[in-house]
């Protein structure tokens, strides 16, 4: 059996446009920021949202904790880990609260973040080291190109050279991603994980883009936290996110709010009511499943990275610059072109917002334009609703926008 | 459309647009009386619009002063876990707080160095004036202790939950602000229940559900902060623009689906059709009226000595003989028997040396409704009561 390709996209590309609630005008080059979801997703979600109206209370205190149960067996089974390892949050930046601030940082404790990691994270670690006495974050800069090892490399240098310092601190957690968000990277999260293991320090992968976008092993994985997006690349509807919490944390994890299960239930009950909300984004996981299985994740994800690849490769020609990284395995399902602005540190021209605004305005497209390396990049999310086409277009518009702030 | 042609507002006897013609605009199946409003809420299907403004409308307070959240848990622990209690602080909380709040309390307490409780115990039936004096007998008798600690927060109700006793709010306000303490009140059941004017009340913290009594869909929810302490405050998820300021920071706290928030604008419209006022004397009336009427059928009382203690909620005493029998001290057997027998469900509870169950009442219910629930109730007592010798 042959996997769809661009080439050859089977029963991706425009035709799956009908399956999605996009407008017909548009086209959308940003997956990867809040995701989509088809219309049989938002049909399962409907399901689960208009069956507690019809009897609210027997709904919230009879029926929904197994249905939540039913959802974590799915999202355990497909990244091999136990059910009872896994809670349903609504998205990443909860997760990372949940575990941080349940974490007790103790004086002289060092937190370890990457320069690309995502603003809300490394916003959270500041958080905790302004509340907490001489808990303090060492930043490294990460600047793409970079071989696997030499990232490796790279965190374990800095490992080496601070317990050179002997002054008394030690690195406590490590805050990692599993693909980075811009630039958009896949990092060798298993030889990071067993390397920094190796010196005593917790890691904590932040895999908001994970799920559904590269195979997840987190047994293989053996990290301490994990926590992963459903509603970015696996389909299912904004608010739905899984965190990954082995056995022998679980006593010290809290939610982000302290419910009547708080000292009582323990982690599972403190988790599956976080107050009232509208669960049926959660819920919405078993729809998405149910999409998924209809193509198999093997021709989704054949799809999508050969499209990313292909697609960057176009629209780098197009543009004549190139992409971040070339580096097969480097790159899910997400390309970062470089855009050739001359003046990059033109004060109006060269901000993102400013460019961000202009592509919606006058092109309507959307594509998150940063900076990194002293580069201006965009990122573009193949995804099985596009076709090589798109991105070709794609890349005539940003040259067109390129030349005229030129 | 209007009232009644003669302006006068609805009532149990002359329902006007309310009762069970209202049942169509809600999603509850043919056989399903919705008896248990005050827990879950529920919305009507109309359009979106923004939010934010409307809601600080409702509130009478600055829109900047206002976040929108998922829950009143989630508002509470917002606060309680981003404000900076030091050594020494004390929090008075009542013995009647919703089991979320308080459990936050306690997390609160065991995570912070030499932070602790100081809770006051409240059983009802008390007038406002009981409330108030006991709460400041809690205070005076933490002052005399002169341990060095000092009570630095309280967290209050404005409608308690079980039971559900409209609280004396703006008389525990100032006493509390008197004594030097910083007010949150939990209004978890305020909004669309009762008006709210919370530059009048003047608290430190507010929080109110709007999926509650506003009939905004389950995840939608506002926090107040008096500007002075909004430096301090910060989501429970925080944000990439974390330290930006208030509004900012809560203005994006992580993806989500935020078709819930985006309701309340539909509920307001919705309420808007037949006004405020109308819909809280309708369902005010109503709760009153039917909770007398179920207390006729037991051959009982109703809670509340004081009307105005009353709001869309009345807590009805069940002459349950026994209040021993594991019947009663399950979590889950008058639950399931009300579901599961009669197909209905309302929250029961043991306060005090009495058991209590507790209505709400709402504009797709009729008096005929509270007739059929006394008796279901009354058969439920009568049946567990032959039990006993």
């Amino acid at each position: 059996m042959t996997l769809p390709t661009p080439a050859n996209p089977g029963p991706f590309g425009h035709k799956q446009r009908k399956n999605f609630l996009f407008d017909d005008n548009f086209t959308n080059y940003n997956h990867g920021s809040y995701g989509s979801f088809p219309k049989s997703v938002q049909e399962n979600l409907l399901k689960w949202h208009n069956h507690a109206e019809l009897n609210p209370d027997r709904w919230v205190r009879r029926e929904l904790k197994d249905a939540l149960a039913m959802v974590r067996g799915q999202v355990a089974e497909y990244i091999n880990c136990d059910v009872d390892e896994l809670v349903l949050v609504q998205n990443t930046t909860v997760g990372i609260n949940s575990v941080m601030r349940s974490i007790e940082f103790v004086p002289g404790d060092r937190i370890i973040q990457l320069s690309t990691g995502y603003g809300a994270v490394n916003k959270t670690i500041e958080y905790i080291c302004d509340t907490k006495k001489d808990v303090k974050v060492v930043e490294i800069q990460l600047v793409h190109p970079q071989t696997d090892h030499e990232i490796v490399h790279l965190i374990e240098k800095t490992v080496q050279d601070h317990l050179a310092k002997k002054d008394g601190s030690r690195f406590r957690l490590a805050m990692i991603d599993w693909i980075s968000s811009a630039p958009a990277v896949v990092l060798p999260v298993k030889p990071l994980t067993d390397m920094l293991h190796s010196y005593g320090i917790l890691v904590c992968i932040d895999a908001a883009h994970a799920i559904g976008q590269v195979p997840m092993d987190l047994r293989h994985l053996n990290a301490d936290f994990v926590i992963t997006n459903c509603h970015k690349w696996l389909y299912s509807v904004r608010g739905s996110a899984v965190l990954y919490v082995p056995k022998k944390f679980q006593k010290d994890i809290h939610p982000v709010t302290i419910t009547a299960e708080y000292k009582v239930g323990g982690f599972h009950p403190e988790f599956a009511w976080v107050g009232t909300l509208d669960y049926a984004n959660m819920l919405s996981i078993e729809g998405a499943f149910a999409f998924r299985a209809q193509y198999g994740d093997a021709a989704i994800m054949h799809y999508c990275h050969r499209l990313a690849v292909e697609g960057g490769q176009a629209m780098a020609q197009i543009l004549g610059t190139n992409v971040l990284t070339t580096l097969d395995h480097q790159i899910g399902f997400q390309a970062n072109v470089r855009l050739p602005i001359k003046d990059i540190d033109h004060s109006k021209i060269a901000t993102p917002e400013y460019l961000i605004e202009y592509q919606q305005d006058k092109y309507n497209v959307f594509a998150p334009l940063y900076k990194h390396g002293g580069y201006f990049w965009t990122r573009v999310s193949a995804q099985i609703y596009l076709e090589l086409s798109d991105f070709v277009r794609l890349g005539h518009i940003m040259k067109e926008m390129v030349e005229f702030k030129n | 459309m209007t009232i009644t042609t003669t302006g006068a507002l609805p009532t149990p006897a002359n329902p006007g647009p309310f009762g069970h013609k209202l049942r169509s605009q809600f999603l509850f199946p043919e056989n399903y009386t919705q008896f248990n409003h005050g827990s879950f809420g529920l919305f009507p299907k109309v359009e979106m619009a923004k939010v934010r403004g409307q809601v600080a409308e409702l509130l009478h307070v600055d829109a900047d002063d206002l976040a929108l959240v998922e829950n009143t848990t989630v508002g509470v622990n917002t606060v309680l876990r981003s404000f900076k209690f030091a050594p020494g602080d004390r929090i008075l909380r009542l013995s009647t707080g919703y089991v979320n709040v308080n459990k936050t309390v306690d997390f609160v307490c065991d995570h912070a160095q030499e932070v602790k409780l100081v809770e006051v115990p409240i059983t009802f039936p008390l007038t406002d004036k009981e409330m108030v004096d006991a709460v400041e007998k809690a205070i005076l008798h933490h002052q005399s202790l002169k341990d060095g600690s000092r009570i630095r927060m309280a967290v209050i109700d404005w409608i308690s939950s079980v039971p559900s006793i409209v609280q004396p709010v703006k008389q525990l306000t100032e006493l509390l602000k008197s004594y030097g303490i910083l007010v949150y009140i939990d209004g978890a059941h305020t909004l669309g229940q009762i008006p709210v004017d919370l530059t009048d009340l003047d608290p430190d913290f507010y929080i109110g559900n709007c999926h509650k009594w506003l009939f905004s869909v389950r995840g939608s929810a506002a926090l107040y902060v008096k500007k002075k302490h909004q430096h301090l405050i910060h989501p429970i998820a925080i944000p990439s623009d974390y330290k930006v300021n208030f509004a900012s920071e809560f203005s994006y706290i992580g993806a989500q689906d935020f078709a819930s928030l985006l309701s309340i604008s539909s509920a307001i419209e919705f309420r808007k059709q037949f006004g405020e006022e109308a819909i809280i004397h309708y369902s005010h009336q109503l709760a009153l009226e039917g909770g007398q009427l179920m207390a006729k059928i037991l051959g009982t009382n109703v809670l509340t000595p004081d009307d105005h203690q009353v709001a869309n909620m009345v807590n009805v005493r069940l002459p349950f003989k026994d209040l021993s029998n594991p019947k009663l001290t399950s979590s889950s057997y008058l639950m399931n028997l009300q579901m599961d027998k009669y197909g209905i469900f309302t929250p029961s509870f043991r306060h005090g040396d009495h058991f209590y169950m507790r209505l709400s009442a709402q504009i797709y219910l009729e008096l005929s409704d509270f007739v059929r629930l006394g008796n279901i109730w009354k058969e439920i007592v009568d049946d567990i009561n032959a039990e006993s010798p």
